[in-house]
């Protein structure tokens, strides 16, 4: 039974390996096509015979790629003289069939189309597989000369370096629609940085004019911050297999977007492979984790304000009160406690100052959603002015202001005229009587800010020593009659609601700069 | 009681200054007493009386919130002029702050004999001036 099925189906050894190299080449049951078309055309010709064949041998079947004077498209395998010759990578030639014990009860040479001869050079691949065969089949029993079978030899390899050819294209084509789909950038980039080839995805977002790739250097593209930082991750390819760096690349739109580069480099040509995605959206999520972060921390570090600020301006009050009540219960005469009833007068007024302004602190800090109207900065002064013309007048303070770089910002009003009133109230009250108070206001446009400074002549504060308390609550700085400290408080609460920023920059008997950032963009 | 102690107050708010003052003049708790309301007047108040003993403290009631210069800074300046002051100086920071961060730092400050909250009551006032009284009186 064995042996007479070896008979029947003889297969080579490597069977297995034969099948999946030529399943391998994607060629089975493709479209009929012209180049194959030629070969069998001309081993028809030249063997003078009217079939001609380029058979693939399935594992049940054999498949004709191209097909010259031949009836069906395929045939099982069994029936095919090919799966002889594929046995051995020289020609199989069988001179008349019907006298060959193998192939005499074929049906095909039995019945239609009544094969008598055949020769069948195999189709061999690199790697040693026959794959099938380039076949000629006559009616009439023949012999073919030396110059026919070495003709179909060489035509056979040529079959073979077609079928490789076609495969090494669609796989190329694959390769390439993967390379166009990917929404990554991949670029390939020559040694001296010019960009040899991109896909789709980079040509789109970077604007590269397709028909002059090779015009444009990969570093064109680098935000100019990122240019060294790139070139150094590049120049450790000499010793690393692979690189992984982050930086900006603008886009034809003139934006730019944050990019993941992996980086290798082909030893042969010493050209660059970049695949970079673009990670901007993650970024963004970064920063505004961080500006949240920020943001949480100042919170934390006002509410430790706050703290500190019950403790102090809460707490002294009240303890001043019990002091005074043990005062007033020990008190004998009736002309003392009237005495002591006009302190406990006293601290309470003080103590409902302190609340009060805490709860304008306060009701700031909730009142994020402030309306913001259009307001000119001239307008502002002015008005701040008109309230303090008393004591503009009584100081002889000479108010200047330059708006001219920008005169407008959407504000809360009632926020900006506060802030103006107290910066310019406190220049005039911390005044030097050795000069002639001058105070000066003027606006910058910085990216998306908006900076204010008002420049003093007054008397100073030491930073060192104080810049930690400027603009706590309660902090005065001078022995001045009217040192309150409540203004610079109030002043950094309103501004910070806002997202900006307030410093100041003082010597002491020369003057301050108070320096605010108003944050236009706003949190959004 | 024998009236022999100096004592200074250091403290911008003028009701505390008032009370304090108050409960020394009633119980006759020292000889003088010395009102100043920052940091930088007592200092300097200080330094002009390095080789004057009858205008030397003995205690220190120290505030730590004032106007000018506050508490600590007031310990700085203080530190650098000790070596050239000959009287022993008890230093009472005096605060209405229940601040952990002020009450830490105030250990570290060896200067310091004791940290007092606010309200300072007259018993505590009292027992605190004897003691010093009784101990300045052995040596």
């Amino acid at each position: 039974m064995f042996l007479i099925m070896l008979e029947e189906l003889p297969a080579s050894l490597n069977e297995e390996e034969r099948l999946r190299a030529l399943y391998n080449y994607k060629i089975l049951d493709t479209p009929k096509d012209e180049k194959f078309n030629r070969f069998v055309e001309l081993a028809s010709l030249i063997c003078g015979v009217p079939i001609s064949l380029i058979t693939l041998v399935d594992e049940k079947r054999q498949w004709f790629k191209a097909n010259k004077g031949f009836a069906f498209n395929e045939t099982s395998r069994d029936l095919a003289f090919c799966q002889y010759a594929i046995m051995d990578n020289n020609i199989l030639e069988v001179e008349d069939a019907t006298k060959d014990g193998r192939f005499k009860d074929n049906r095909l040479v039995k019945d239609d189309p009544y094969i008598r001869f055949y020769a069948g050079q195999p189709l061999i691949d690199p790697n040693g597989h026959a794959l099938g065969t380039l076949c000629v089949i006559d009616k009439e029993p023949k012999q073919l000369t030396d110059f026919q079978k070495k003709t179909l030899k060489y035509l056979a390899d040529g079959v073979v370096e077609l079928i490789i050819e076609r495969w090494e294209k669609e796989e190329l084509e694959i390769f390439e629609k993967l390379f166009n789909s990917s929404k990554d950038l991949i670029c390939i980039i020559n040694e001296n940085g010019f960009i040899v080839k991109s896909n789709k995805s980079f040509e789109k977002n970077l604007g590269l004019n397709v028909n002059n790739k090779a015009e444009y250097t990969f570093f064109e593209f680098i935000h100019s911050d990122d240019l060294l930082s790139t070139k150094d991750e590049i120049y450790k390819l000499e010793d690393v297999e692979e690189i992984k760096f982050e930086n900006r690349v603008q886009t034809i739109n003139k934006k730019y977007l944050t990019i993941q580069w992996s980086c290798t480099k082909d030893d042969v040509t010493g050209n660059l492979f970049a695949i970079g995605r673009d990670v901007s959206d993650i970024k963004k999520v970064e920063s505004d984790l961080e500006i949240l972060t920020k943001k949480l921390q100042n919170q934390n570090y006002q509410l430790l304000n706050y703290a500190h600020i019950t403790s102090h301006n809460l707490r002294s009050p009240v303890s001043n009160l019990s002091s005074l009540l043990y005062l007033y219960e020990e008190s004998k005469t009736k002309e003392d406690k009237e005495f002591l009833f006009k302190k406990f007068e006293q601290v309470i007024k003080q103590l409902s100052t302190t609340l009060e302004e805490l709860m304008n602190a306060l009701i700031i800090k909730q009142d994020i959603n402030i309306p913001k109207v259009k307001l000119n900065f001239t307008d502002v002064i002015l008005k701040a002015k008109e309230s303090l013309i008393g004591q503009i007048i009584l100081s002889k303070a000479i108010i200047t202001f330059d708006f001219t770089e920008v005169n407008e910002i959407e504000y809360p009003k009632a926020y900006l005229e506060s802030i103006f009133l107290n910066l310019l109230s406190n220049a005039i009250k911390y005044r030097s009587d050795k000069r002639l108070p001058t105070i000066h206001f003027q606006t910058k446009v910085l990216g998306n800010h908006i900076i204010l400074t008002v420049k003093d002549n007054g008397l100073g504060i030491d930073l060192i020593k104080n810049g930690d308390k400027l603009f706590g609550l309660n902090k005065v700085f001078h022995r001045h009659p009217e040192s309150k400290g409540f203004g610079l408080f109030i002043t950094k609460t309103q501004i910070e609601s806002m997202n900006g920023q307030i410093s100041a920059e003082s010597i002491v008997d020369v003057g301050t700069t108070f320096k605010i950032i108003f944050n236009i963009t706003g949190n959004d | 009681m024998t009236k022999s102690l100096i004592i200074y107050i250091i403290d911008d708010d003028d009701i505390y200054q008032f009370t304090a003052m108050r409960i020394i003049e009633t119980h006759q708790l020292a000889k003088k007493t010395f009102v100043f309301s920052d940091g930088e007047m007592a200092i300097k108040y200080l330094i002009n009386n390095v080789g004057n003993k009858d205008n030397l403290p003995d205690i220190i009631f120290l505030d730590i919130n004032m106007p000018i210069m506050d508490g600590w800074q007031f310990l700085e300046e203080y530190k650098l002029l000790k070596p050239k002051i000959e009287k022993k100086i008890q230093i009472y920071l005096v605060s209405s702050s229940l601040n952990k961060i002020d009450l830490n730092r105030a250990k570290d400050i060896s200067e310091i004999s004791d940290y007092i909250i606010k309200p300072v009551k007259s018993e505590k006032l009292i027992g605190l001036i004897e003691d010093l009284e009784k101990k300045t009186g052995n040596i």
